[in-house]
């Protein structure tokens, strides 16, 4: 049973302090006599430990946001390490973690309803981290997004998909727009309903049902590829251009066309949304990736009761994750030592659908997440893809992939099979043949 | 022990090592204190693992050596430490997989909710986990106060602590 009321005032003072280790003998007497007296106190106090434990966690080891050299305090000691050594089986990687950069405000009002949503990341690597924090949690900073390095997915309010990809400046300024100060973007616009305009400062590429390239230079000049349908290219009334044409729009707004050419179709690659891109076929690295053993001590484990085999997987068993009622994001996951991975790419990948029986509702989804570990199992990096966002049809199997080039220090990583309950006691899905691969990335073109 | 045993071992214990942290940092209320019983018990449940049945779940198991590494730890220090009562951490141990079932909820819910702080105390909650530092060098650095500094981290946790339960609250 989950509460909804606030942590008490006298009690979050009393956890601090014991947290801080600057509590008096009196203020811990106090707290003693009260988690052996309370159930209610206990309860609350393992939750407060399990958010500080889960906050040490999340920034240990990572750069401070101001230049701080390191001294005092005692940082946590990297039992994994012992174990290992113990063992003596298992190389331990180097702690790396790409370095946050300052970055804008993201205090900046957001819209209500975001016109873009993150739906995958791959490498992504943020001016301010505080915009990987705020695009994970389904919202869009109303500042200029400075993606440094990698890729990033979004999903417009419409339908329509833009891959930014690293390094890109761009916002998101009106419902169907998208502005590229800097950098490039892939823009696909299934259907009328989901055309975009992007704005850059050369002028504006308005879509007119297509898939199309825009790269936006520091010299305010672009450069449009079109790879199917049409575009207008300055205003509404400007010229078009068609399929396997490719402009360069000067500063002063006139247009040089000429045909796409291979190369130019090669380095658009790069940017297709992730179901798309080009993957390895290698090893695959998950332990049981059909469910045929259910749950077990050594493959996939999870959200206590949230999770059952479940008969009618894709092809055989798959394993059900279910809300019932309790969990917000249950989950299954499992654990892979990887060795260094850094620099590797790591294609991910699981079939899902819901159940007839117990189908998830609006408003409720799947998720592949793929968390990075460093040699001493922290987590210091993921992306994740949703999946079954869009009214799915019950026992109809869709699969989410996600193409990540592992950060630096990459000695592990945790791939989460999720479930979004959000707002619902019911819903379902079921997950089949997970993957799991790595491979070098390929030469740029 | 053959090396698929001891990789076996390896692998089990990198997943749970950060729960049996948790675990026994909600018995014992030094950080240090808990670093050094997880050690200790990393190194019992490596000469126990023999005994582990691989079908089991293995934290539950890792939580029974843990539980008596933090029992022999206590009549160790009882002098020296700040300890909570036997009956303290008798009811924390015996309610600790209950309270810790919603863990993996509250984590998801904990991305979301940092994700809403102010910039101004994501920052500060950053300074303070990724510094590794006390408050109080924090403070001189950062020409606050350390009292500030103490009740501004108290007051974004709590606000984080609130707006987990909210969240798995509103998902119910």
């Amino acid at each position: 049973m989950v509460e909804a009321d606030p942590l008490p005032h006298d009690l979050a003072r009393l956890f601090s302090e014991l947290v801080e280790e600057t509590i008096t003998d009196e203020q811990f007497a106090e707290l003693d006599a009260r988690i052996e007296a309370d159930p209610e106190v206990r309860r609350l106090y393992a939750q407060y430990v399990e958010l500080h434990a889960s906050l040490e966690r999340r920034w240990a080891e990572a750069p401070a946001p101001v230049a701080v050299p390191r001294t005092a305090r005692r940082g946590r000691r990297r039992v994994v390490t012992v174990v290992a050594a113990l063992a003596a089986t298992v190389a331990v990687g180097v702690l790396l973690r790409p370095p946050p950069g300052p970055g804008p405000d993201t205090s900046a009002e957001a819209p209500a309803v975001p016109y873009a949503t993150l739906v995958a990341a791959h490498g992504a690597v943020w001016a301010d981290p505080n915009v990987d924090l705020a695009l994970s949690a389904g919202q869009l900073p109303g500042v200029a997004l400075r993606l440094d390095a990698g890729t990033a997915e979004f999903l417009l309010a419409d339908g329509a998909t833009v891959v930014a990809r690293g390094p890109a400046a761009l916002r998101f300024p009106a419902r169907g727009r998208v502005a590229v100060d800097l950098g490039r973007v892939f823009c696909r616009c299934p259907t009328p309903a989901s055309r975009v305009v992007v704005e850059t400062p050369a002028g504006e590429v308005i879509d007119l049902g297509t898939e199309f390239a825009v790269e936006s230079r520091p010299d305010r000049t672009a450069r449009v590829a079109v790879v199917s349908g049409e575009v207008r290219v300055g205003s509404a009334s400007g010229p078009s251009l068609r399929k396997g044409q490719s402009a360069e729009v000067r500063a002063d707004g006139q247009l040089v066309v000429r045909a796409l050419t291979a190369a130019e179709l090669a380095d658009l690659g790069g940017l297709v949304p992730s179901a798309e891109a080009p993957g390895p076929a290698g090893e695959n690295r998950i332990r049981d990736p059909g469910f045929d053993r259910g749950l077990a001590a050594d493959t996939w484990g999870g959200t206590d009761g949230h999770l059952s085999p479940d008969a009618r997987g894709r092809a055989g068993p798959g394993l059900r994750v279910s809300a019932r009622g309790f969990a917000a994001f249950p989950l299954c996951r499992q654990w892979v030592s990887t060795g260094d991975l850094g620099g590797k790419l790591v294609v991910a990948s699981v079939w899902a659908a819901t159940p007839a029986d117990d189908p998830i509702s609006p408003g409720q989804f799947a998720g592949l997440k793929v968390v990075f570990l460093d040699a001493h199992d922290r987590e210091f990096g993921f992306v994740k893809q949703h999946l079954l966002t869009s009214r799915p049809v019950p026992g109809r199997f869709e699969q989410a992939r996600l193409v990540a080039v592992a950060p630096p220090g990459t000695a592990a990583v945790s791939i989460q099979l999720i479930l979004y309950a959000a707002r619902g006691r019911s819903g379902a899905v079921v997950f089949d043949d997970a993957a799991l691969a790595v491979a070098d990335v390929p030469p740029t073109p | 022990m053959d090396d698929d045993r001891s990789r076996q071992f390896v692998m089990l214990f990198a997943r749970h090592e950060r729960d049996l942290y948790r675990y026994v940092l909600t018995l014992l209320p030094s950080p240090a204190d808990a670093e050094d019983v997880v050690q200790e018990a990393a190194a019992a449940l490596w000469q126990n693992f023999a005994s582990f049945d691989p079908d089991r779940p293995f934290l539950p198991w890792a939580c029974r050596f843990a539980y008596h590494q933090v029992l022999n730890f206590r009549r160790r220090q009882k002098t020296h430490r700040r300890m909570f009562s036997d009956a303290a951490v008798e009811a924390l141990a015996v309610e600790w997989p209950e309270h810790a079932r919603d863990a993996d909820s509250r984590r998801e819910a904990l991305d979301g909710c940092l994700g809403k702080l102010p910039s101004a105390d994501r920052d500060l909650v950053r300074l303070r986990y990724a510094s590794e530092q006390d408050v109080a060098v924090l403070a001189d650095r950062t020409g606050q106060t350390a009292n500030a500094l103490y009740k501004s981290l108290q007051r974004i946790r709590k606000s984080l602590m609130d707006c987990v339960t909210r969240t798995l609250a509103e998902e119910r």
